[in-house]
């Protein structure tokens, strides 16, 4: 027996690690020290290709087409996605790289007149191994450009990298803050948001429109949910109101109970949830009886998105959210990339489709501003910076100086609409910037909202 | 008062599902010898299967029906076929941990990536009052679910003639089949009796607590503690470990959410120390 008791230990003890590896934990490795060797099985990564490449380049440009700058080579644009395609985040990453491969097919795979080649690379949420992937990128694969990134600690480690090599690396989800502020650097760009105007937005609506004053907060316990909950936390109590209770389930932690049972009673519970935590945290907030108190609930853009909100079920209706985007958007270029995905991949467009997508249309755009030569990196950046996207489907957007996006917010609820659940945008915010009311040197000389944790009850 | 009657009751709920999702486990170490590390992908590919029975049909009872008897035939299947030609440990470990990654994979490739939840039976869709508190009473139905089961597999074990073969066989298994007793035979329908316990728990836990990828090894985690701190073979001591870790699991979380993991895995190490057989198994 006791000879089993060892088997079964260390078999434990594997597993406990495997487990601590994913994405539950995920702290950002120093770059220095990433593996030289690329890893000897890089599962499914998938690579794809034009889908519909010309069998036979023609050898001559066509009469009718301008010819491209002189210095423009004809050789196709490469550019990497480096997304997560297995793991927790496996459907996230997946929205994320077709957001983008739309936009390219909608186009023929050309953008200003060069094809555009596409190399798909999952990073499986680990930091290391997105390090690994975005070197192989460059370093084989040549890439001019990487976009993507589902995961901030992947983020962080293959950014300095990029950036070291002079690629741009645009990012088109993660949202830590520090990568457009204190990690801010001019290769690296960003046209999701950063974590905490969400909850900026959130607390400033419910102070102004709904007169909350005392609140409880509750966020996934890593850099997010503190972002998230933070900027709400730092608005609200900046307004007069009062944070009563923070709490911090752990983030993949399926079972929201030890925590939705003593949620104090307040004006407003604000939380940061996402996936498989956000998918069963609403229904316990009904279950739960919080719901009915009445306790609005508000919170990330995430805790009810498309792919999990006709899941909730009614205790679901209701909820609100602040954030850069929300699905059931009212605008010609939103109910387009809807519709076309739809037909595309029939499956929902998500939140995580269209930074991707409308990265498409900047690319594009800062291309043909510098006639397709994406060889001059220097230029392509300046370019770039000035990238201006008056229709994005969540509306007008371009770059701060620190390349974070600057974009309408909106503050969304679930509502039925024709039979079908959805998040309506209730209040914009327009040109909202990471800093939302204050100036770049204020926020900056502020505490980080990560160090903020635990501070916020008074 | 409150706060100690509502987490209490939370820890029960989450315990009972753990015993689900353990007493296999535990039946096929103690008695089977097997380590099987597959054990997780039944409690995973059971509540997808229950899920999409659920979608089809609309009926709760159908998919955990449906859920478990497919999961058990897998459980046979793999028990028969292969787990009983290998009587090396490290060969089943390495072979079950192959299983582990394929189902997990298959079901990723079936079901997609997108978390799931599988919609509570109407009756028990929302909160019921308890004193001063409220308590989702789906988790109410959870704590029967979990305590009908204990007593059937008591009867089982303890009031039948198929529990006594099997622990006869268990004491002495040469001696047993020379009594007639087909030995083989009764192992593989443990076997698979413990693959369809965990599929239960993955339908009845897949209604609370969601379903995603990567699931199969979180619930592996939990069941190997429950087996450790219960002692291998004993169903009595995977009943109290699974309530023990349930309530420890939820305490710990309300309490010092930072610690969600010591709070399971420090009781299990004293445990070890003290009693390396774990609380009810036998040296």
């Amino acid at each position: 027996m006791d000879k089993r008791i060892g088997v079964i230990g260390s078999i434990v003890l594997m597993i406990a690690l495997l487990v601590s590896c994913g994405p539950g934990a995920t702290p950002a490795p120093t770059p220095t020290k990433a593996p030289v060797a690329a890893p000897t099985a890089a599962p499914k990564a998938a690579e794809a290709t034009p889908t519909a490449a010309p069998a036979a380049k023609p050898t001559t440009a066509p009469a009718s087409q301008p010819t491209p700058a002189a210095k423009a080579p004809t050789t196709p644009i490469k550019i990497g996605i480096l997304t997560t395609l297995t793991g927790v985040f496996a459907a996230p990453g997946a929205d994320l790289r077709d957001g983008f491969l739309l936009y390219l097919a909608e186009k023929g795979n050309k953008l200003a007149g060069r094809e555009v080649q596409v190399i798909v690379e999952d990073d499986e949420v680990k930091p290391d191994v997105g390090l690994t992937k975005a070197k192989k990128l460059v370093e084989r694969d040549g890439v001019n450009l990487v976009l993507g990134v589902i995961s901030s600690g992947v983020a962080l480690s293959a950014g300095p990298y990029l950036a070291q090599n002079k690629k741009v690396f645009l990012i088109t989800n993660a949202g830590a803050d520090d990568l457009t502020q204190k990690a801010a650097n001019p290769y690296i760009f960003r046209n999701s948001f950063a974590n905490s105007t969400g909850g900026m937005v959130a607390a400033d609506w419910g102070y102004k429109q709904k007169g909350w004053r005392t609140a409880v907060i509750l966020g996934s316990d890593y850099a997010a949910g503190w972002e998230w909950t933070g900027g709400f936390a730092r608005v609200f109590t900046d307004l007069g109101g009062k944070i009563i209770q923070e709490l911090y389930p752990p983030l993949g932690n399926p079972d929201p109970a030890p925590f939705v049972s003593q949620l104090q009673k307040a004006d407003v519970t604000y939380v940061f949830q996402a996936g498989a935590d956000a998918l069963s945290f609403v229904p316990a907030y009904a279950q739960y009886g919080v719901k009915a108190r009445p306790q609005p609930l508000i919170g990330n853009y995430g805790i009810t998105d498309l792919s999990i909100l006709p899941k909730q079920g009614e205790a679901a209706l209701g909820v609100l959210q602040g954030g850069p985007f929300a699905e059931g958007l009212d605008t010609p270029a939103n109910k387009a990339l809807t519709k076309a995905f739809k037909d595309k991949y029939n499956r929902d467009a998500t939140i995580f489709t269209e930074p991707a997508y409308t990265a498409g249309r900047m690319i594009e755009k800062a291309l043909e501003a510098v006639k397709g030569n994406i060889e001059d990196t220097d230029a392509f950046v300046k370019a770039l910076e000035t990238v201006e996207i008056p229709d994005a489907p969540r509306g007008a957007v371009k770059f701060d100086k620190l390349h974070n996006i600057v974009s309408p917010f909106y503050v969304s609820e679930v509502q039925r609409v024709g039979g079908q659940v959805n998040n309506m945008a209730i209040a914009t915010y327009p040109n909202t910037t990471q800093f939302f009311k204050w100036t770049p040197e204020e926020w900056l000389k502020m505490t980080p909202l990560s160090e903020m944790k635990g501070k916020w009850v008074k | 008062m409150n706060f100690w009657i509502l987490q209490s009751l939370n820890g029960l709920s989450y315990g009972m599902l753990l015993f689900l999702l353990a007493a296999g486990l535990s039946l096929s170490f103690g008695l089977m010898n097997i380590v099987n590390l597959a054990h997780g992908s039944y409690f995973l590919v059971g509540a997808y299967v229950g899920l999409t029975v659920m979608e089809r049909t609309g009926n709760f009872m159908a998919a955990v029906v449906v859920g478990a008897i497919s999961v058990g035939i897998l459980g046979l299947l793999m028990q028969r076929l292969l787990l009983r030609r290998l009587t090396d440990h490290l060969a089943q470990v390495l072979l079950t941990i192959g299983f582990l990654f394929i189902l997990g994979d298959l079901s990723l490739v079936i079901w997609g990536g997108v978390p799931q939840i599988i919609p509570k039976p109407p009756l028990f869709e929302g909160p019921i009052r308890i004193m001063e508190s409220v308590f989702p009473s789906y988790r109410l139905l959870v704590i029967g679910v979990g305590i009908v089961v204990a007593i059937f597999l008591w009867w089982l074990q303890d009031r039948t003639a198929m529990g006594a073969n099997v622990r006869a066989a268990v004491d002495d298994e040469e001696m047993a089949g020379s009594t007639g007793i087909n030995v083989a035979l009764l192992m593989t329908v443990v076997f698979g009796l413990g693959a369809a316990m965990a599929a239960l728990g993955g339908v009845v836990g897949g209604a609370f607590l969601t379903i995603f990828p990567g699931q199969d090894m979180d619930v592996l985690l939990l069941a190997l503690v429950v087996v450790i701190i219960g002692g291998l073979g004993s169903l009595k001591g995977a009943f109290v470990a699974a309530l023990l870790v349930g309530l420890l699991d939820n305490f710990g979380k309300a309490l010092f959410p930072e610690l969600a993991l010591f709070t399971i895995f420090a009781p299990m190490a004293i445990i070890l120390a003290i009693r390396p057989t774990g609380l009810f198994g036998r040296a």
